[in-house]
Order: structure tokens, then sequence, then C-alpha cells
């Protein structure tokens, strides 16, 4: 197994990302998940050893192709408004309610 | 004005929600704006349940094809979906299925009255839900989620308002001409969004401005027009100043007329795409292209430039025509009869155009040209029975006859006027006036 | 012997032929369960399981008792995935697995533990709490399907259902000593099952026999309009593999040569002696080095899990953001990293052109070999608290089975060697080409029915 260098992962660059994932991190958190980024880092960093420039990615392995249906409404899995709203959070005249937000159109 | 001395450089994306009978990838009707209650039409798959999973709509697919040819684009014949990460309370997944590099659509254009816009893309995408903002706090509607929605990116290629609204125009036209979305622009079911800069009128013809401002969520043509023109003025005047516009989303306040800033973008947006596992890729073959393309219907520039060749219409005239697929039916249906009954194809559609003739385009055409005709047609009366009207007439105004007699000609005027109101047909007004004169003179 | 411990095929015939009450064999099994409860094998049980079992005595699985994993969305449980993200949600909509198990007159018994989100190979990472290993609890079940291959050898149900990304349902099973069989990917649907790493996961079977398996896979496995990545062929019987002659079968030895694998090399070696003498080929084989498939493995599917996760955003059901555990932070961050700007060349892009090079690998080794096979994992079941120390402890348990698992590839674990200090087993994992279950079937069962290994087919 090839030699491949130590990584290092700031505890900024862990905030950064956090917030890219939309997951709340403390402060003692964002140290330990530096630390085990870069233990996984330095294994997953092994793969720049392999030579593959000339390959494509596989993204999918069965091979299939043009899967898709007809534009035929079928309600059997629909859910009625009582069904969608059973296990929200917050719900208010057949809505689900959040706090207060922009419209992502206008982010 | 400062403005004169800058040159607009603009594109559009267009966002159109397909009129499929239901939704992109789940088997959900859709119908977001007829929906009796918020929440009806949702399942495990457009909710983002835990294990739900996506299968593409064949229909949106052909559509957005469709779209393609109709806008003069390249088809790729491999494409994909891919998923577009970010978080926002209306999309379930935290994913927007959509596409990245591949989209079905790319290299097009449309041409406008003042010169060609080009088309980079265009691709297919799932709407997100509804949000419904309330004092404190937003509701959130899933039954548009999932919806099959088409965005059409222009090039830079739009050099004024005008244009903007024109190519919208004809963006939307085309749309509903293909009969695959209704463009509903008050309810959201087209939505506007235009890039805004400026560079120096000197500056070569490829100069990329190094900023630039987003107009987002524009419901109208009109509006963009507004918000394009005040953003002009607004940007040369900081250019003017030697400032650089701020890069970021602006708003348009209709009420105002101006534009204000709703978010600076401190960084792109890190949407990390990837090709979604969970749907197979598409492929075409020239064959399938081709008949999509067979089945698209004669879009309408080419509708009013062949009305204006076959029947001699003025360009402009016949572009009135064909504003909508079924006033063009319509139209044509009256041209083809008119030809046959040698009326002349401009009279009839002025008369048409004109309200001359009242009409509805679900009218039989057939029963319209009788209309044309009855109106122009010299009535078939006997000369006997016109002679009798005049008789009346000359008796009901003795004053008017003596005036005549006395030398004072103009009151013929009155009394023909009179005796053609009498008639209250059609007839030859020569021979009336013939007849006149000849009992006046008698 | 009580009635619980009865295989599948066992049961049924028992049933058919009228020598087996279903009453009693539900009486002993509530009683094993009673027993073992300490061993935190089951999330949720079924409380009607007996009743509905009764209903269900002229259908293919006669009311047999199964235990389903619980990312499985069933209408009438509450399916967590072992997360507090999930606790106490309640689908609105059964899993296609569920929905066709039971439609076949299987009974859901419990819904088993899991690591949380299938992440892990131990089911340390469950926020409820490890499961124990039967064979001996000082030991971990292995995961992620570590609750159903505890139940299975426990026999606290007659099968299970698991799900495998990439050794979640073959290293439970080597670890619990049970046949644990992941089918090609697409020969299962996936729908309602809580997505881990969407281009790998395989829903598949743990049970007691090789036969068992087939006769569950049976009424799972076909065509799925609601999964686009479903195989759209039927499904073959697969039963119709039991019982086949081997002879002249070409099977290649992998991973022979790979470090801190000679224990359990050393003794499939001895033990692959039986297939040879029942006619078939064994020839040592060269993979490519399975140590780049850990990287593979590790950026697509935390790629894949950090999109797949970020539905749970306790808006329209279950708890927000806050509540995923360690180990689900870890993978959403990390892959969150690998898709991002500029780095996702160097990560993401790249591991999918790795997995390429494997896939074209095995390409070339089915050109020469039938069926593949090496150690399922590279040692015996670790001790419970193993995981703690290793944000790649369980890349590194399956490393043995990340390659034909980012390929796609039908495998199936069976035991081969039992340690008589710990109780604990070595299991075989034979590979074989993509829809070709038939393969590791057909040697599976032959190797199972002529080894002493295999603990129901040998009491």
């Amino acid at each position: 197994m090839p030699i491949v260098s130590k990584k290092i992962v700031s505890k900024d660059q862990v905030k950064h990302i956090a917030q890219l994932a939309n997951i709340p991190i403390s402060e003692s958190e964002s140290q330990q998940l530096a630390k085990d980024f870069a233990q996984t880092l330095t294994v997953v960093d092994q793969l720049k050893t392999a030579d593959v420039a000339e390959l494509a990615g596989t993204h999918q392995v069965t091979g299939f192709k043009n899967i898709t249906r007809e534009d035929i409404v079928d309600e059997s899995l629909s859910f009625t408004q009582e069904e969608a709203l059973a296990n929200a959070r917050e719900q208010r005249d057949g809505y689900f309610l959040v706090p207060q937000v922009l419209n992502s159109e206008d982010k | 004005m400062s403005e004169n001395n800058y040159q607009l450089v603009c594109g559009l994306e267009i966002h159109a929600e397909l009129k499929t009978a239901s939704k992109m990838f789940c088997a959900c009707k859709n119908d977001p704006f007829n929906a009796e209650k918020p929440n009806i039409h949702t399942c495990p798959v457009c909710l983002g349940m835990p294990g739900g999973l996506p299968l593409a709509n064949r229909k949106a697919i052909d559509w957005t094809i469709k779209i393609g040819l109709a806008l003069n684009c390249q088809i790729n014949l491999f494409s994909k979906f891919d998923r577009k990460n970010y978080f926002y309370p209306d999309l379930p997944k935290g994913y927007q299925i959509s596409q990245y590099d591949i989209p079905f659509c790319h290299d097009g254009y449309l041409d406008t009255s003042q010169g060609r816009v080009k088309i980079q893309r265009i691709h297919l995408e799932e709407d997100t839900a509804k949000l419904i903002h309330q004092k404190d706090h937003t509701l959130i509607d899933f039954n548009r989620s999932g919806v099959p929605l088409v965005e059409i990116v222009s090039d830079i290629d739009i050099k004024n308002a005008q244009q903007a609204k024109e190519y919208a125009q004809k963006i939307r036209q085309i749309l509903r001409y293909l009969d695959v979305a209704d463009c509903d622009m008050e309810r959201g079911g087209m939505r506007l969004e235009a890039n805004i800069s400026l560079k120096k009128s000197s500056d070569p013809t490829d100069f990329i401005p190094n900023y630039k401002v987003e107009c987002k969520n524009i419901n109208s043509f009109r509006f963009m027009e507004l918000a394009i023109n005040y953003e002009m003025e607004r940007q040369a005047q900081l250019l003017e100043k030697s400032e650089t516009p701020t890069q970021e989303t602006r708003g348009f306040n209709p009420q105002s007329g101006k534009t204000f800033s709703q978010r600076a973008k401190e960084e792109a947006q890190d949407y990390r795409y990837f090709p979604d596992p969970d749907l197979p890729p598409i492929e075409f073959s020239p064959a399938d292209i081709e008949r999509i393309k067979n089945e698209l219907v004669e879009l309408p520039d080419h509708y009013a430039l062949r009305l204006s060749q076959e029947y001699q219409l003025d360009l402009n005239l016949s572009t009135r025509l064909v504003s909508s697929s079924a006033e063009a039916h319509f139209f044509e249906n009256i041209l083809i009869l008119a030809k046959k009954e040698n009326i002349e194809a401009e009279k009839i559609i002025n008369a048409l155009l004109n309200k001359k003739i009242d009409y509805q385009l679900s009218d039989d055409p057939q029963l319209l040209i009788k209309r044309y005709q009855q109106l122009n047609s010299v009535e078939d009366m006997s000369l006997e029975t016109i002679a009798n009207f005049v008789t009346e007439v000359l008796k009901e105004n003795l004053d008017a006859v003596a005036k005549y007699r006395a030398g004072k000609s103009e009151v013929l005027a009155f009394l023909i006027g009179q005796s053609m109101k009498k008639i209250a047909k059609k007839v030859d007004v020569n021979q009336v006036k013939k007849i006149l004169l000849a009992q006046l003179n008698s | 012997m009580t009635l619980n411990q009865l295989t599948l095929q066992e049961a049924l015939a028992g049933l058919k032929a009228g020598s087996l009450d279903i009453s009693d064999l539900y009486r002993d099994l509530n009683d094993a369960i009673e027993k073992q409860k300490s061993y935190n094998i089951y999330l949720q049980l079924n409380p009607q399981a007996e009743a509905e079992a009764k209903q269900l005595q002229d259908r293919q699985l006669k009311g047999l008792p199964i235990a389903v994993k619980d990312n499985f969305c069933s209408k009438k449980l509450a399916t967590t995935a072992a997360s507090k993200v999930l606790e106490n949600f309640i689908p609105q909509y059964e899993s296609t697995v569920t929905e066709r198990l039971q439609k076949a007159g299987g009974v859901i018994i419990g819904k088993s533990n899991l690591d949380a989100w299938a992440h892990g190979s131990s089911t340390e990472t469950s926020d409820f709490g490890p499961s124990l290993n039967p064979r001996n609890p000082d030991y971990l079940p292995g995961g992620s399907s570590g609750g159903s291959a505890a139940a299975v050898a426990a026999d606290l149900c007659l099968a299970a259902i698991g799900s495998e990304t990439a050794g979640s349902i073959r290293q439970p099973a080597a670890w619990c000593g049970t046949v644990g069989l992941k089918p090609s990917y697409g020969r299962v649907s996936r729908f309602g099952v809580v997505a881990m790493a969407s281009s790998t996961d395989s829903p598949g079977v743990l049970s007691k026999t090789v036969e068992d398996a087939c006769l569950v896979l049976n009424t799972i496995a076909g065509p799925d309009a609601r999964d686009a990545t479903c195989n759209q062929e039927p499904a073959p019987d697969f039963t119709k593999f039991l019982d086949q002659d081997i002879r002249g079968l070409k099977i290649g030895l992998i991973y022979h040569d790979v470090q801190g694998v000679e224990e359990a090399n050393e003794k499939l070696a001895q033990e692959l002696a039986i297939l040879s003498q029942l006619g078939a080929k064994i020839e040592k084989a060269q993979a490519l080095d399975p140590h780049n498939a850990i990287g593979v493995y590790t950026v697509v599917q935390r790629a894949e899990v950090s999109s797949n996760l970020a539905r749970y955003d306790g808006i329209r059901y279950g708890q927000d953001r806050s509540y995923f555990g360690d180990e689900a932070k870890r993978r959403i961050m990390l892959g969150t990293y690998t898709l991002s700007k500029g780095y996702a060349d160097q990560y993401y892009n790249l591991a999918q052109k790795v997995r390429t090079q494997y896939l074209n690998d095995f390409t070339q080794l089915f050109k020469k070999y039938d069926v593949l096979v090496s150690p399922t994992s590279p040692g015996f079941a670790k001790k419970i608290g193993a995981s703690a120390n290793s944000a790649m402890f369980g890349e590194l348990e399956d490393m043995l089975l990340e390659a034909s698992s980012v390929s796609g590839l039908p495998g199936i674990n069976v035991p081969y060697y039992r340690d008589p200090q710990t109780n604990l087993f070595f299991g075989a994992n034979f590979v074989a080409p993509m829809w070709r279950e038939d393969l590791v079937i057909k040697v599976a069962d032959a190797f199972e029915k002529n080894s002493k290994w295999n603990t129901w087919r040998n009491r």
C-alpha cells in the first residue's frame, strides 16, 4: 500500500461544511470532527494513486436507460390531507407550518 | 443622460410549469392551482418521505424536447437528471431533481424584432412547494411540489427592456402554441428572472461586465420592463461615479416602480450537483427526435409569414392574426373561405379586427363570411320599391324640398341620408340619388 | 429443541403436513424473545403477530415469523432506522418488500435493530443501544443488519429481512454464523427503504439455511414500477438452483494474500476442499487490491448519504437535524465535503472512476471464473465497544465486500468455521456476475449441505 501523507482538516473548514450540510455542531464537536475527517481522508486519499485518468465514472451499475412512467394520475400512493400531515411537527388549516422564511426564489 | 453612454447586458431565465396530468416524478395529480385544499396532491415521493423514489414522467421529457426544437435548439441524445442540493422548507428532499451538465436542449435561438436572442440551454426539473407568508410564520402547501418545470436560459443578448419583454412574450406564445404550458403569470405558472448589468457603449461586443444583478420572481412582462429600465438608470448612475454595482439579488416593487436589494451574494452557492442515482439516464435516437419534430405544430412566426404570402397580407397585419394558435386557425379558415368567395383578404380581416363584424373564435367562419357579404353587397331591391321610399321621405321633409327647389342644392345630401335610413338596407347609393333627383326635378 | 429453532423450510413442511401447530410455534418463539430481551435485538415487536399468522395459513409463507430491519417502512409499526430523528415515526405507506412479504403470508414479528441509518458494521451506532451477538454476548453482531442476523442466530424468527450497501447483510451474517444473501443491486425494490447509498442499497435476506434464503427471496424479488433502478425482468424461482451439480464450475479464490486476513484465508482454503470433492475447480485468482475499494465506497456512500439524509428537517415528520447521532453527522458532513466546490473532482468524481476500475476487473475475472470466493470478514466478530475508536471501523471490517458491492454484484455468506473457544464464526462470501444469483446459490447450497458448519443442518 503506497504511503499517502496525513491529511489535515481545519476547524473552520469543518464549520463551513457543517453550514452547507445544515448540521448544527458545537465548538468541541468541530474539533473532534476535524480529527475524524483527517483520519477518513487519509484513507480516502489512497485513491489518488489509482491510474484511472482514462476511465469514465460509474454512477449506476445496472446499465438501465429510459426507465420512465406514462403521464397517468395514479392516486393509489397518494395521501389524504390528514395522512400527509399525520407526522407534521406543526400544522395549521391543512398546511405545514414553519417559522417565517423568504421565498426560495427570492433567496 | 448618463444611460446613453452605456449598453444593457441582459439575459433572461424563464421558468414554466408544464401542464402534464401527473407530476414530474410521481403519479400525483398536477393541478396545484385548482386544488380544493392544500396538501391533497401528495405522496411519499413528492413529500420527501423516507424511501420515496422518483420515476420520470415521459411526457414531460418529450415536451421539453419539443420546446427545444421549437426554439431551434440542439438536443442531447444522452441526458440525465442530477441532484441540486440545498436546504429550504419548500424543498422536501433537501435537493431538487434538475439537470446540471447535460440539459435536454442547448444552443438554440429566438428571433425578435430587434434581433436574435440565443438560447443557452433548456432543462427539466421539479417545482418546489408553495410558501404562504403570514405575519409570524410561513405555511407550506406541497400540492405544487414535484410539478414539472422547464427552465429556459437565454444568452446575454438582450439589448433593451423592450426586447426583453418581446422575447419573454414570444416564449410564452410558443409554449402555448405547443400546448405544453398555461404560463399563468399571476399564479406563478411562469416566472421571469433577469440578469442585468451594463457596459460602456465603447466596450467591445464580447465584453462581459464583472458584476451581475439578478432581478427575481417578476410576475408580469410590464414589471420586467420597468425593472430593467429602473436598473439601467440606477446602475448607470453608480458607474458614472466609478462605482461597481453590488452583485446581488433584487426584487421589484410595483408600487414604487423601483427594485430593491434582497440579498447580497457573498459567494456563489455550492449546490453539490451529482447524478441522481435513483434515475437511470435518458437516451434518444435520432429517430425519436425526428418523431417529436414531426409532431410540432406550425409556430407563430412561420404562420404569420405564410398567411402574409398566401393571402397578400401585410406582415404586420398577419402577425396580429396569430397571437394564439386558436386565433391563427380561426383567421386562416376565414381567409380560405374568403378566397373562394373572391373577397379581398385585407378587407374582411380589417372588418373583423375593427369589429365591423362582431365575432367570437367559436363562430362558424361560413356564417361570418355571409355577414360580411350582407354588409357589403348591394341589396337586390326593385327600383319601384326604392322610389316609394324616396317619395315618402320627400313628403316628410317638405321644408327641405322647398329649399332645394329654391336653389339650395346642399340639402340633397341630407335627403339622400334620410332615404338611406328609411330604406334601412344596403342599396346602391347612386341609384337612390338618381331617383331622388328625378322626383325633385319632376 | 424448541419449535422456534426450526428452519423456515422445516416449519413450512410441518404446517403443510399438519404435524406442526402455528400457535405452538409462536408460543416457543415468544418465550425465546422474552428470554433474550437483554440482547436488544428488536426495537419493536408486533403485538398482532400470532393473530395475523392464523389468518395466513393458506399463503406461501403460512404466517411464519420474519424479522424486518427497522429501515423498511411499514404502516403498522414505527420505522426509526434506529435514529432518534425518526423515533415514533409511523409511515402512511408500506415498503415494496414488506408489502410483498406480507402478501406472501409472512408475518413481521418485529423491527430489528441496526446501526443508525444503517451507517456502520456493529449496531453500536444505533441510537437505541447495540445488539449483542447471540453466539457470544461479549461480542458485536456486526452490522448494519446486526439485529436481523442476531434474530436469526438466536432463533427469534425463522428468517429475516436486511439491507446491504457494502457488507450490511453478509458481514453480520458472518459474525453471527448465519446465511446472508445480498442479491444483485436492482433485484429487489428499494421503494420504502430508508435510503442510505442509493446506488448500492440492496434489500436481501438473513436466514438459517441457503434454502430458507431462497424461499424468502422468492417472495420479495422482481420488478417494481415504483423503483426505476429495479430490474424489470421477472425474477427466477430461486429454489430451483438448490441441490445442483457443481461439477466443472470454476471458482476463483480472491483476496488470499491480503494482510490481516491470514487466519480466515487459511481456514477457508482448507474448507473449500469440499467443493473440489464435489467436482468444482478451485484456483487462486488475482483481483484488484481491495484497499482502494474502501476509498471508493467511503466517498460514494458518504456523498449519497449527505444528499439522502437532507430530507430530515423535522418539518413534515421526525425531529430536526440536531437529533442526528455522531456517526450520521460525520458521514453527512464528509459527503458534503467530497461533493463541494473544489473537492468534487478530487474525491467524488475520482471515486466513481476507480469504481469503474473495479467493475472492469470483475468483468475480466468472470471471463475465467463462474464464481469468486473470499472470507466475508477479515476476522471474527469484534468485542462490544470496538467501533468507538475508529471513524472507519465499518469500512475496514467490510474491506473484502466493498469492491463487489460498489459493482452491484450478488453475494452470499455461508459459515465455514466455528472457533470452539469463543463460539464465533468465519463466513465465506461467494460472488457472481450481475443478475447471476443462481451461481452463488448453487455453490453456497452445495457447500452448506456438505460441510459441518451450519448450526441448523448439523444440530
